[in-house]
């Protein structure tokens, strides 16, 4: 949403400060002291999370005994594994779309989440991992089932916080769901310690986000100028070929009409597979290490790529000077990092997809440019036999 | 026989790359692999999360025997939260995907792949008391119930039962370790390195271009 409209800093700030849940109603009094740990678990009510994945621990069942008392009826999944709670909270996000929820305890339970944390960073997977952590006053005695959770966790998070302070607990939520859910999606990991979990509080749920640097960077929806670049190299084309990946899984409907009007043929990473019907007669289904030769002798014989959601992955190019050698190279993605990182892109445009190719889909309506790519299509199916 | 509409989550290896290859997906949001990591153990725990969020779908796991056993215990979470799970094991006593670069690159010499019995060899019987770990068995302890696949004519009306079934159900249906997933591009190699033909019965020494 973040992405798909100019707004002022202003405005970024209010929007990332809310909450899914309007008019959220309490089990407890305005005024009404509570336990850090039901300040936590109605965070999670106000985000509309229904759903945890949470295994106990002595650092953690504060916040178990919280969720058996939800009144909205958070449903707890108990898997038998902390990777294999992670792993669901991945499957969860993954067929939804929405921040999937993990809880562990400290020790342990948070090393037992670590290759799911990396997995879902690696994927760009919305997630928030929740652990109980050992009471302030013991971090950094080894104490029982204590590991230094933040730093273990740092490379492998999109971001985590350690929480000190019971008053934190709401902006911090907030914050969490938000980064896990914006720009380009992944792991956020909120350590908790026991005693803060147990601490009685008031809690305020006010505060806004502070996160002025990550907003100032989200990608703004591109210019018209900028798409009638993309748009150039198309009318120029006479092989084109789209490359869309797990960046596209919320922009099938605008890819579909995009295709329509061009007649373009795609292909899918891994991660892409079904952004596309593979049923469609201008599927190429997947390409790279293990996938189709047509899909492979598109990209290689293309004079021009399309590269939407994608980030050239080495089991997708191979040798990268080989890779899409023939085309010049439109890169359009949410993560700046990405653009230029291993192949150099002609058309660079940093943008969430959906907006970049609603704005490209509607340029090309008004302007009534047609397109004709049959022969290019033949020549590729001519490879299928 | 799901009509493509089904949820579909892998672990990571040969059975990733045959489901991503031949399972066509036309919407987004119903294919979950570890992609980026490629981390194995992902398609029990992933296929519980998909149940969970969508009880409406179809949710079916395609694993692999290396993969599955990562993270068995789950199985006692479909039990336990009665989770529709729909399981198959691809079986083939290996760790499939290295095989298959043992065959390809290091001329068939084995490095720590074979997954099945020290004592006797399935593929060498084919006596299925011989098959290990005995995941039927296994699915027993957990309570889920459980079929063993050996012909491929029996494959359909045993996926037809796993489908018609309420509840979760696993099928362990074995096949050749001999088998790769083809086509191949190997790691580092452009277009004009792609591989379309042979598998593990003619192993060879060719020339990885990287890891």
């Amino acid at each position: 949403m973040f992405t798909e409209t100019e707004l002022t800093a202003a405005q970024m700030q209010d929007l990332a400060s809310q909450r899914p849940v309007a008019n959220f109603q309490s089990r407890f009094g305005d005024d009404e002291p509570r336990k850090g740990a039901d300040i936590l678990v109605e965070a999670l009510e106000r985000e509309g999370v229904d759903c945890v994945f949470a295994y106990p621990g002595g650092a953690s069942m504060e916040i178990h005994q919280s969720l058996t008392k939800s009144k909205t009826g958070v449903r707890n999944v108990l898997c038998r594994h902390e990777q294999g709670e992670v792993f669901a909270a991945e499957g969860y996000a993954k067929c939804t779309g929405r921040v999937g929820v993990c809880v562990a305890t400290s020790g342990p339970g948070a090393t037992n989440l670590v290759t799911g944390l990396a997995d879902a960073l690696l994927d760009s997977v919305p997630m928030v991992a929740i652990t109980g952590q050992v009471p302030r006053r013991m971090i950094g005695t080894d104490a029982f089932q204590e590991t230094p959770t933040v730093e273990i966790t740092r490379q492998i998070t999109k971001h985590n916080y350690l929480v000190m302070n019971v008053e934190d607990i709401p902006r911090v939520v907030r914050e969490a769901f938000f980064l896990a859910s914006s720009g380009r999606p992944g792991p956020v990991l909120i350590d908790i310690p026991k005693d803060v979990q147990q601490q009685m509080s008031v809690p305020y749920w006010g505060p806004k986000v502070s996160l002025n640097g990550y907003l100032s960077r989200l990608p703004s929806p591109p210019t018209t100028a900028q798409m009638q670049q993309v748009l150039d190299m198309l009318l120029a084309a006479k092989k084109p070929v789209v490359y869309a990946g797990g960046g596209c899984l919320d922009a099938a409907p605008e890819l579909k009409e995009f295709i329509e009007r061009t007649g373009i043929p795609v292909t899918n990473t891994l991660m892409g597979l079904g952004c596309y019907p593979a049923s469609d007669e201008l599927s190429l289904d997947m390409l790279g290490m293990h996938g189709a030769v047509y899909a492979n002798y598109a990209i290689d014989s293309a004079d021009l790529l399309l590269a939407f959601g994608v980030r050239f992955d080495d089991r997708v190019t191979g040798k990268l000077e080989a890779f899409a050698s023939r085309a010049s190279i439109v890169h359009i993605d949410i993560d700046p990092a990405e653009i230029g990182k291993n192949k150099h892109a002609h058309a660079a445009i940093f943008s969430n997809i959906k907006p970049a190719l609603r704005t490209l889909n509607g340029m090309i309506r008004a302007g009534g440019a047609t397109f004709d790519f049959s022969d290019w299509v033949a020549d590729i199916g001519a490879q299928r036999e | 026989m799901t009509a493509g509409k089904a949820v579909v989550s892998t672990g990571v290896g040969q059975h990733q790359m045959w489901a991503a290859q031949h399972y066509k997906f036309d919407e987004p949001r119903n294919w979950l692999t570890s992609g980026g990591l490629g981390s194995m153990g992902f398609g029990l725990p992933a296929a519980i999360g998909a149940a969970a969020a969508r009880p409406d779908a179809t949710v079916v796991d395609i694993d692999g025997d290396g993969s599955f056993v990562m993270n068995i215990q789950e199985l006692a979470t479909l039990h336990a939260e009665n989770l529709p799970v729909k399981m198959f094991i691809l079986n083939n006593q290996h760790l499939g995907m290295v095989v298959q670069w043992e065959d390809r690159f290091y001329g068939a010499n084995r490095g720590h792949t074979y997954l099945g019995s020290p004592d006797v060899e399935y593929h060498e019987t084919k006596d299925e008391a011989d098959i290990f770990p005995d995941f039927v068995k296994i699915c027993e302890g957990f309570r889920v119930p459980a079929e063993r696949v050996v012909r491929k004519e029996d494959l359909k009306p045993a996926i037809q039962r796993m489908l018609d079934h309420d509840g979760p159900y696993l099928l362990d249906v074995m096949f050749p370790h001999q088998e790769h997933v083809l086509p191949m591009v190997p790691g580092g190699g452009t277009f004009k390195d792609t591989i379309t033909t042979g598998d593990g019965r003619t192993p060879e020494l060719k020339d990885m271009k990287t890891l």
